[in-house]
């Protein structure tokens, strides 16, 4: 009688050759140290059927543990250390915290008894509270302007204004620099706005420039520009309509590239994770990596380059892809899952796991609304028939396997 | 205001229900059991947070647990300094979560369990060593006053009838 043919094959047959196989199987069983060795891990790696007997050996322990009975955990006690009586909070729970989370709490508050200036991170904590939820704009040295808000008096103050203009909030700060000049000796600030989750919203600086800011960035740009060269940094994505001055040519840095233009349109993704493009709609741009001014492409309309490791890579592209979000979609011909949950979560601010690694991987064609909810995305990437995703609570979904 | 009964009554099903997959499923990558156990009661306390009125169904909670479970074991992993190699390993190899399989799975225990059961005295010692106490063959053999080879003899002996195998001696 087999239980498993599939299994047996990959196993091979017992015999003295496996012996010491499994005799170092079996101590990785009882032994992290030994499991999470170089040598194991080369072993597993070595051959399937080592992989298969490992798997084995888990199994037939913990068939073991049961038939010992002393060496399962005792589910009914451990129902009674958990049970939420309803007069209890959450935080009272009977089980006891393991010890370190008591010895870190003892030095924590060590540390701030020690530091009062740890009291300033409750300011940078809320102001990063902030950020979650609005558009802020951070100035050198003042307070940070909420910008999605009724909030007239400071940005005025900036000689900045703001507008609704379609789907898009517009922070315009093309007379700042004008304004400034008259109440103030000081004519160059460098700001910060920074998007939140869940939002875009578009900024138009001094020189007319639209810049269209997509969920999660921000972007770094004076009220001035100097008189040879108009230099932006951002993270994120961003979409530039560049006004046209063949006397200054427009910069706009990320962490991997600068890109370098007179006056275009084009599109940037540079998040922290993922990797970092430069879509091209019209006109010309020259893109450099790094510090190397050896490693340098020029795009032409249609072309995109992508920044891995330093190098860049061109090639023609659908641009539709690349900017349909600023048209209010999600847009992808053919993307991996993970990439196009990692914008979907990025935009509607949702944590994803995934049941199996492998999820990751698979492929799609997918298309919606960035104006629709998190669940009309997940409905139509289900109707695909290759995952089931899951809401498991309003800030987490599930990916598992389609049945 | 939700009829707390009732609740307390459905998250008391799915402890209970599924506390030893879920225990077991953390033990084999983080090989402790205190730990394991902390582990399995904080993927709970997540659940019963997160959904103070209602327990989800069980086609949702119990991958849930599950993806909570690993991610407490990575932490663990990672703060107890093991290599990255085996978190791979953990992530691609241990964590399979692919809920079809379930009743085969538990066939397949209950019929190993009954193997074991039946297994004869003295190899069930050496199984029970070996398997579950971690010792290596020198021990036992030292231990049990009989020659390693012997024990190497009761394992494989041990492993046939575990599979179903019978060996031709028999």
């Amino acid at each position: 009688m087999k239980l498993n043919p599939d299994r047996e094959d990959k196993l091979g047959k017992l015999d003295d050759k496996h012996e010491d196989d499994l005799e170092f199987a079996l101590q990785a069983l009882n032994h992290l140290e030994i499991a999470s060795s170089e040598k194991f891990q080369q072993w597993v790696d070595e051959s399937d059927s080592h992989q298969a007997l490992y798997a084995e050996c888990l199994f037939y322990r913990e068939a073991g543990l049961a038939a010992e009975g002393a060496g399962l955990p005792d589910v009914e006690q451990e129902w009674m250390k958990f049970d939420p009586s309803p007069e209890q909070t959450p935080t009272s729970r009977k089980r006891s915290l393991p010890t370190w989370v008591w010895t870190a709490a003892a030095a924590i508050f060590a540390v701030a008894l020690l530091f009062p200036w740890l009291l300033h991170r409750n300011e940078e904590m809320r102001l990063a509270k902030l950020m979650e939820k609005h558009v802020v704009l951070q100035t050198e040295n003042g307070e940070p302007i909420v910008v999605d808000q009724a909030n007239k008096g400071q940005i005025e103050s900036l000689g900045a204004q703001t507008h609704q203009s379609g789907r898009y909030g517009v922070l315009n700060m093309r007379q700042s620099a004008s304004k400034v000049k008259l109440m103030s000796a000081s004519t160059s600030n460098t700001y910060t706005l920074n998007i939140p989750k869940g939002k875009a919203y578009q900024l138009l600086l001094e020189d007319g420039t639209e810049v269209y800011m997509n969920t999660g960035s921000k972007i770094i740009f004076p009220n001035h520009f100097k008189s040879d060269s108009r230099v932006v940094e951002i993270e994120g994505e961003a979409y530039f309509k560049v006004t046209k001055d063949p006397n200054r040519p427009f910069i706009v840095k990320t962490a991997s590239f600068s890109t370098k233009v007179l006056g275009t349109e084009f599109n940037i993704r540079a998040y922290p994770q993922g990797e970092s493009n430069v879509t091209l709609v019209t006109g010309k741009v020259l893109v450099t990596s790094g510090e190397n001014e050896a490693n340098q492409v020029t795009l032409s309309p249609g072309q995109n380059a992508t920044c891995a490791g330093g190098q860049l890579l061109v090639k023609d592209v659908d641009v539709e892809n690349y900017i349909a979000w600023k048209d209010g979609y999600f847009f992808f011909e053919e993307a991996s899952l993970e990439d196009i949950m990692n914008e979907i979560s990025r935009w509607y601010n949702v944590r994803v796991e995934y049941g199996n690694e492998n999820l990751r991987k698979l492929k799609f064609k997918f298309w919606a609304n960035r104006e629709s909810s998190f669940q009309d995305a997940v409905v139509l990437l289900n109707q695909v028939g290759k995952v089931d995703v899951r809401m498991v609570s309003p800030g987490q979904a599930l990916v598992m396997p389609a049945k | 205001m939700p009829n707390q009964t009732t609740y307390r009554k459905e998250l008391e099903r799915l402890f209970k229900e599924n506390y030893n997959r879920l225990y077991f499923f953390a033990f084999n990558i983080i090989h402790d059991a205190e730990n394991a156990k902390d582990i399995v009661s904080d993927a709970f306390q997540e659940v019963w947070e997160n959904h103070r009125d209602k327990v989800p169904d069980n086609q949702l909670i119990v991958p849930f647990l599950h993806v909570c479970v690993r991610n407490s074991c990575l932490d663990y992993l990672r703060r107890q300094h093991v290599s990255q190699r085996y978190e791979e390993y953990v992530l691609h190899n241990l964590s399979e979560m692919d809920d079809h399989d379930l009743s085969e799975r538990e066939e397949r225990m209950a019929k190993v369990l009954k193997s074991i059961e039946a297994l004869p005295l003295q190899t069930r010692n050496v199984f029970k060593r070996c398997f579950l106490d971690g010792k290596k063959y020198k021990e036992v053999s030292d231990e049990m006053n009989i020659s390693v080879n012997t024990i190497k003899t009761h394992i494989i002996k041990a492993l046939k009838s575990l599979r179903g195998e019978f060996s031709k001696e028999d």
